[in-house]
C-alpha cells in the first residue's frame, strides 16, 4: 500500500467532513460569543442581602444623613436619609459619590514614617502602636524641654473631634490651634461689630421674596447645597426674585432671575449705590430707621457725597438704569435680603465689603425676622469637666504665641491660619517644632503654595492624620490615617433650620478597610501616653467612652435614632437699639486695588477671579473621581484647567478657543491653560474654576488642572486680619 | 492490465480508509475529547445529601432557600443559617464532621459551586416565577431536592458558565425543562405560557 498526497488529502476531507458534524462549530461560536459578553475580568459585584444602614456625610460641614445600600455587607450605593432634618432624604452630588472615597486608591493603607527627604515620597510601613509611640515621645520630649508652645496643629474638625484636639491644647500648653477661616468667620465679625453679640448671620431664603446676591454662589455649593438646591426648586411656589451681581455668569447667575455683571471687586460699591437710591427716593423703612436707626444722617451724608449713581455706575461698569431699577425692585419688596460672601464662601470677605452689603438689610429693617437676616447663636453640647493646668501648660498658654499672630489685635477671630507662612518665611515667629495636620490640606487649600512650602520646609516634624495621601501627607514624616466616615461613628453637627441645631451620629457601615484608626481614638491614646498632668484631662477609655458621656442621658436616643434635635431656638433676639448704621466707611475700592502685586496694571493688564461649581470640592477633600468625570470640558479638558475670557480680550491679545496659553501672576509664572471664549465673563477678567490641579492623591484626581490657590497670595482684611483674597492681577502669554 | 485494475481498487480502498480514519478521529474529538476538555470538572466542597434534608425540615426547599423580606431570593444558604443546626457534628457522615470542622469551627462560608447562577447580565426573579407563576422549584432546578450526592460542577472553560446552563448533553438538546438555562430556553416557556417571549429588557436591564 503506498501512501501518497491523495491519501493525505482524503485524511483531511475525513477530518473536515467529522468536524462539520461535531459540536465543536456551533459550541465554540456560541462560548466565544457569552466570553464577549462577560469578560472575566470585569468586577461584578458580590450577590446577597440587600440593607440598609443609617449614617451621616462628612464631606463638608452640612452634614447631611445618609443611608447606605449594602449587599453582603459590602457598601454599594449611598443615598439621602429621608427623615435627617439637614436634608430630607436629598444630596449632593459629591455626597452621593462618596463611596469611591471608601475605595479611593489613594487611601492611606497603614501608618507610614518617611525615609528620606521630604519630597522623596519614601515611606516605611509602620504599625498603629509604633506610630503612636513616635509621636507620643515626640509630644513627651518638646514639653520635658519647656517648648511646649512650639507645638502647633492645623485642624479643619468641629463636634468632639475639635474639642478633644483643644483640651489637648490646653493641658499640653500651646496656643497653637489653627483653622482656615470662611466667610462664616466675616459674619461672625460682622454680627459683632454691628450688634455687639457673638453669633453667626443666617438668611432666611425659604421666606423672602426678594434675595440680592453680591456672588454668593447660592446654587454653587454656599451653605447647605441640598437646602439650597430646594430654595431654587421652590422658587415656582414662592415667587421670590433671585438677582445675582457678579462678574461671571456663575451657575448661580444663570439659574437667577437676572444676572448683573459687574467689574470685579466693586460689588461693595454696587450696595452703597443701591443705598443711595434707596433714601433718596424715601423707599427705606422709615420707621424702623426713625426708631433704631442711629447715625442715620451721617450714613445718608456719606452716601450722598461719595456714592451718587453715575459714579457707582463708573465704578460697577453696570448701567445707572439698571442700578436704579435694581434699588427700587428690592425696596418695594416686602422681605429682601441681600446677601454677600463670594463664591460658596470659603473664602472671607472684608468687614468693609461685608457691613456695606448689610446695611440694605438694615435699610429696610429685614433683620431679625421670618424671611429676612437673623442672628444665631453658637450651639455647643459639650461640657465637660474642668481641667487643670500644670505650671509647663501655663507656661505654654501664657508666654506661648501663636505663629499666626492671632489674638494679638482681635478678639473674635481666633485663627489667621493665613499669616502662618508669612510670619515663619519672614522669621517673625520661629516654626512649630511639630505640626499636626488633621482635616486639612493646608498645602492645597491655602493661598501662595510656594510660600506655603517654604514655610513648611521649616518645621522640623510634621505629622498627618489624613485618610489619603493628599498634598500635605505626601510631605509629612509621619502619617498615621484615620478612617474615613463610612468606618466609623462620630458626632456631627448640623443645622436644622435657620434657627436650630441638631447633632447627628455617623456609624460605620463596614469595618475599616485598612490598618486606619479614628483620629479621635488616637488623640486619646497618645494623651495616655504623656505624663499626668495630660492624661489625666482624659478621663475616657476611648472615643466611644467620651461620645457617650458627652451626651449622657442624651445617648440612648442619639445611639437609636441616628440624630437629637435640639429642642430650643438659637436666634438671638437683638435689642432694638442695638441697631446701628455704620458710622464711617472707607474705600471700598481700596481693599480690592491695593493688594500687594509687584507690577501692577500695567504690567498685569487683567483681573482674575475664581470660579466655584458644585462639582468640584475646593476644600481640602479632594472630589470624587465620578464628581470630576461630569465637570464640563469648558471648565477641564484633558489635564488643561480652562480660562473663561471675553471675546472683545480675547481679541485683544490674539486669542482663539482651544489656544493653550501661559498664565502669569505676581505669584506664579507661566501656568499653562487653555483659552475658552465666552460671554459669560466681563471683558478685561480671567475666571479660573478652583478645585482643580491637585498634585497628591491618585490618577483620577492629580494633574488634572491648575491649583486657584497657587496663583494667589493672601490679603489681609485690616479690620479683622483674615485673608480675603479673591481676585488678582494676571497677563497672558 | 488486471495490476492496474486491482491498484486503481487499492487506492480507493486506501482513500476511503483514510477519509474514514479522518472523519472518525474528527467525530471522535469533536464528540468526545472536545467536551472533555471544554469543561473542567470540579467537585462541592462538602457532598451535600438534599435527600436527607429535605425529610428533617418543614418547609420544604424554602426552610434554607427562602425569600428575604424584600421579595430577593436567598440563594444557596449562607454559613448562618446552616449553623443553627450544624454548630456541632450531628451525626456520622464524615462530609458533616468535615463541614464543621472545616468551615463551621473557621467561621468560613463553603465556596459552594452554583449549578444554576446566571450572568451578571441577565436579571432573574426567583419571586416572580415561584409566587406569581407558581411554578416549581423542580421545574428548573430538576429533582436536586432528592438527591443523596451533589453532582460534580463543570465549568465551560471559555465563558465561566456551569455546564448546565447549556446542558450536559453536549448539542445542547435538553429535553426536560431543568435540564439547560439558556435565553432560548427561558424564551420557549414564556412563548408556552405567556404568549410571547418577551423582549430584551425584561432581562437584559
Amino acid at each position: 500500500m503506498k501512501i501518497n498526497r491523495r491519501n493525505f488529502l482524503s485524511l483531511g476531507v475525513g477530518a473536515a467532513a467529522g468536524l462539520a458534524f461535531s459540536p465543536i462549530g456551533i459550541k465554540l461560536m456560541d462560548d466565544s460569543s457569552i466570553w464577549t459578553q462577560n469578560w472575566s475580568w470585569t468586577p461584578v459585584p458580590a450577590d446577597g442581602e440587600i440593607s440598609y444602614k443609617d449614617s451621616v456625610c462628612s464631606f463638608c460641614d452640612s452634614k447631611c444623613g445618609i443611608s447606605v445600600r449594602t449587599i453582603a455587607g459590602r457598601p454599594v450605593k449611598i443615598k439621602g436619609r429621608e427623615d435627617y432634618p439637614a436634608n430630607d432624604g436629598k444630596i449632593c452630588p459629591l455626597g452621593l459619590s462618596g463611596l469611591q472615597l471608601l475605595y479611593s486608591p489613594s487611601r492611606v493603607r497603614t501608618p507610614l514614617k518617611k525615609v528620606g527627604k521630604r519630597d522623596s515620597n519614601k515611606w516605611q510601613e509602620i504599625t498603629m502602636d509604633e506610630a503612636i509611640e513616635i509621636l507620643s515621645e515626640k509630644l513627651k520630649d518638646i514639653r520635658e524641654k519647656g517648648n511646649s508652645k512650639d507645638v502647633a496643629a492645623i485642624s479643619g474638625s468641629s463636634g468632639i473631634r475639635y474639642a478633644l484636639l483643644d483640651r489637648f491644647f490646653k493641658v499640653y500648653g500651646s496656643r497653637n490651634l489653627l483653622k482656615k477661616p470662611s466667610v462664616q468667620d466675616s459674619y461672625k465679625h460682622l454680627v459683632s461689630s454691628m450688634h455687639s453679640v457673638r453669633g453667626n448671620l443666617k438668611f432666611d431664603f425659604e421666606n423672602s421674596d426678594f434675595i440680592l446676591s453680591f456672588g454668593t454662589g447660592l446654587f454653587d455649593g454656599f451653605d447647605n447645597p441640598v437646602r439650597m438646591f430646594k430654595v431654587n426648586s421652590n422658587k415656582k411656589v414662592s415667587k421670590a426674585t433671585f438677582v445675582q451681581v457678579e462678574p461671571y455668569l456663575s451657575n448661580t447667575a444663570a439659574i437667577s432671575d437676572e444676572w448683573l455683571p459687574i467689574n470685579p471687586g466693586t460689588e461693595a460699591v454696587l450696595a452703597l449705590g443701591i443705598a443711595n437710591i434707596i433714601i433718596i427716593e424715601s423707599l427705606y423703612d422709615k420707621d424702623f430707621v426713625s426708631k433704631y436707626g442711629k447715625n442715620f444722617n451721617d450714613f445718608k451724608s456719606f452716601l450722598f457725597k461719595n456714592y451718587n449713581v453715575d459714579k457707582v455706575s463708573d465704578i460697577t461698569g453696570i448701567e445707572t438704569k439698571k442700578i436704579e431699577s435694581l434699588a427700587r425692585g428690592f425696596a418695594r419688596a416686602s422681605k429682601p435680603i441681600a446677601v454677600f460672601g463670594r463664591g460658596v464662601g470659603d473664602t472671607a470677605l472684608s468687614l468693609n465689603e461685608a457691613i456695606a452689603c448689610y446695611s440694605l438689610n438694615l435699610l429696610k429693617g429685614n433683620v431679625d425676622k421670618k424671611g429676612g437676616v437673623s442672628f444665631l447663636k453658637d450651639y455647643n453640647y459639650i461640657n465637660w469637666s474642668t481641667i487643670n493646668l500644670d505650671d509647663i501648660a501655663k507656661k505654654g498658654l501664657l508666654e506661648g504665641e501663636r505663629v499666626d499672630e492671632a489674638k494679638t489685635n482681635n478678639v473674635i477671630t481666633d485663627s489667621i491660619l493665613n499669616r502662618m507662612p508669612d510670619a515663619i518665611n519672614s522669621s517673625r515667629k520661629d516654626a512649630p517644632e511639630l505640626l499636626i495636620v488633621e482635616n486639612a490640606n493646608p498645602v492645597y487649600t491655602m493661598s501662595n503654595t510656594k510660600e506655603v512650602l517654604k514655610s513648611f520646609e521649616k518645621i522640623s516634624f510634621i505629622v498627618s492624620f489624613s485618610s489619603f495621601m493628599d498634598e500635605t501627607a505626601s510631605l509629612a514624616d509621619l502619617i498615621i490615617p484615620d478612617d474615613i466616615y463610612l468606618e466609623k461613628r462620630e458626632d456631627c453637627l448640623f443645622e436644622n433650620g435657620v434657627n436650630n441645631f441638631g447633632v447627628g451620629l455617623s456609624s460605620p457601615i463596614v469595618k475599616p478597610l485598612f490598618k486606619t484608626e479614628n483620629f479621635s481614638d488616637v488623640l486619646i491614646k497618645i494623651a495616655k501616653k504623656l505624663p499626668s498632668a495630660v492624661s489625666n484631662a482624659f478621663q475616657w477609655e476611648n472615643y466611644s467612652d467620651c461620645l457617650e458621656d458627652t451626651f449622657d442621658e442624651k445617648w440612648s436616643d442619639l445611639e437609636e435614632s441616628g440624630f437629637i434635635k435640639e429642642k430650643n431656638s438659637y436666634r438671638y433676639v437683638i435689642k432694638r437699639n442695638d441697631f446701628a448704621f455704620p458710622k464711617s466707611f472707607f474705600d471700598f475700592m481700596t481693599n480690592f486695588k491695593s493688594a500687594s502685586i509687584d507690577g501692577g496694571e500695567e504690567e498685569y493688564p487683567l483681573t482674575l477671579i475664581p470660579a466655584d461649581t458644585i462639582r468640584l470640592s475646593s476644600t481640602f477633600m479632594a472630589n470624587t473621581p465620578f464628581v470630576t468625570k461630569i465637570v464640563s470640558d469648558k471648565i477641564l479638558k484633558g489635564n488643561y484647567s480652562l480660562i473663561q475670557i471675553n471675546s472683545e480680550t480675547a481679541k485683544k491679545y490674539s486669542l482663539k478657543n482651544g489656544k493653550v496659553v501661559s498664565l502669569t501672576t505676581p505669584f506664579a509664572k507661566d501656568i499653562k491653560v487653555m483659552v475658552n471664549i465666552s460671554e459669560a465673563v466681563v471683558p478685561n477678567t480671567i475666571v479660573l474654576y478652583k478645585g482643580l490641579g491637585h498634585k497628591g492623591y491618585d490618577d483620577y484626581i492629580k494633574d488634572k488642572g491648575v491649583n486657584y490657590n497657587e496663583l494667589i497670595s493672601y490679603l489681609e482684611d485690616k479690620d479683622t486680619g483674615l485673608d480675603i483674597a479673591y481676585g488678582i492681577r494676571a497677563k497672558i502669554v | 492490465m488486471s495490476s492496474d485494475v486491482q491498484n486503481k481498487k487499492d487506492d480507493k480502498k486506501v482513500l476511503v480508509l483514510f477519509f474514514s480514519l479522518g472523519l472518525i478521529a474528527a467525530l471522535f474529538v469533536g464528540w468526545v475529547i472536545f467536551p472533555k476538555l471544554l469543561y473542567k470538572t470540579q467537585k462541592q466542597p462538602i457532598d451535600f445529601n438534599h435527600s436527607l434534608h429535605l425529610d428533617l425540615v418543614d418547609d420544604s426547599c424554602n426552610s434554607c432557600h427562602f425569600f428575604r423580606d424584600d421579595g430577593t431570593f436567598s440563594g444557596i444558604p449562607k454559613m448562618a443559617q446552616c449553623i443553627d443546626c450544624h454548630e456541632e457534628v450531628q451525626g456520622e457522615n464524615p462530609e458533616e464532621e468535615k463541614f464543621v470542622s472545616q468551615y463551621v469551627q473557621e467561621s468560613k462560608e463553603v465556596p459552594w459551586l452554583s449549578y444554576s447562577r446566571q450572568p451578571d447580565c441577565v436579571f432573574f426573579s426567583h419571586v416572580a416565577h415561584t409566587q406569581k407563576a407558581g411554578m416549581e422549584c423542580k421545574t428548573c432546578h430538576g429533582n436536586i431536592g432528592t438527591s443523596e450526592h451533589s453532582k460534580e460542577y463543570k465549568e465551560n472553560r471559555i465563558t465561566g458558565y456551569s455546564i448546565d446552563i447549556w446542558g450536559r448533553n453536549i448539542l445542547g438538546m435538553a429535553g426536560e425543562t431543568w435540564k439547560s438555562a439558556k435565553m432560548d430556553d427561558c424564551a420557549k416557556c414564556h412563548k408556552k405560557e405567556t404568549g410571547s417571549q418577551g423582549s430584551c429588557f425584561q432581562c437584559h436591564k
